[in-house]
């Protein structure tokens, strides 16, 4: 599974430390989410999508 | 004996400036991994000298253990200053495929034990055997209760 979570925390100007504070995860969790070495539940990937105001699929996209 | 007292108010003092930094439960914890070393540093301390093949092996082991008890220790601080969760779905997950791998493993560290090392006495080996059989029992016992009742939610403690 690709995301496009580093690109939009580029353009919404937040850090990794900032999106883990507003889902409520560590920050080794995002650095693994946007290397693609994670499959996140489906509850954190609706916190992420919600947190860039999109919705799941325009977020994480499945091979 | 005043001086004891100011002794232990300050150092009472420095674990409450620590618990409102790091919380509660990392402190403790933190204090479970300097037990370790410090027992670690006594059985040293303490322990006929010179040692031999298994002493080195015994101390080298724990203080691996002790090193990475000490890493992960600080990740969880680091996380807790920048004001995040020092536990989430992602390490719960490591933990879980951690210790069902570990669990796997051990079956196998067992048996070469008792296959090679000879000086078992066979009541032992009879013991670690039974302690195998358990162990599997478990397994499987908790298998079939997780594929009949599921998982809740993971986030649920």
């Amino acid at each position: 599974m690709k995301t496009r979570i580093k690109e939009l925390r580029f353009k919404e100007n937040l850090t990794q430390v900032e999106l883990a504070e507003k889902v409520g995860v560590r920050r080794e969790t995002i650095v693994f989410l946007e290397k693609g070495k994670y499959n996140p539940s489906l509850k954190l990937a609706y916190d992420i999508s919600k947190v860039f105001h999109l919705k799941i699929e325009e977020v994480f996209i499945l091979d | 004996m005043l001086e004891i007292l100011n002794f232990v108010l300050e150092i009472n003092n420095i674990i409450n400036a620590i618990k409102m930094k790091i919380g509660y439960k990392t402190l403790i914890s933190f204090m479970g991994t300097i037990l370790g070393f410090v027992l670690l540093v006594l059985w040293l301390y303490m322990a006929k000298k010179p040692f031999n093949a298994t002493g080195y092996l015994i101390f080298g082991l724990s203080f691996i253990m002790i090193l990475i008890g000490v890493y992960f220790k600080i990740q969880t601080y680091k996380n807790q200053r920048l004001g995040l969760t020092s536990e989430d779905e992602f390490s719960k997950r490591i933990k879980e495929r951690a210790s069902s791998k570990a669990f796997s493993i051990s079956f196998y560290i067992w048996l070469g034990i008792i296959l090679f090392v000879k000086d078992i006495e066979p009541k032992a080996k009879i013991i670690m055997g039974l302690g195998l059989l358990v162990m599997a029992l478990v397994f499987l016992l908790n298998w079939l209760y997780y594929s009949k009742v599921g998982i809740s939610d993971e986030n649920e403690d």
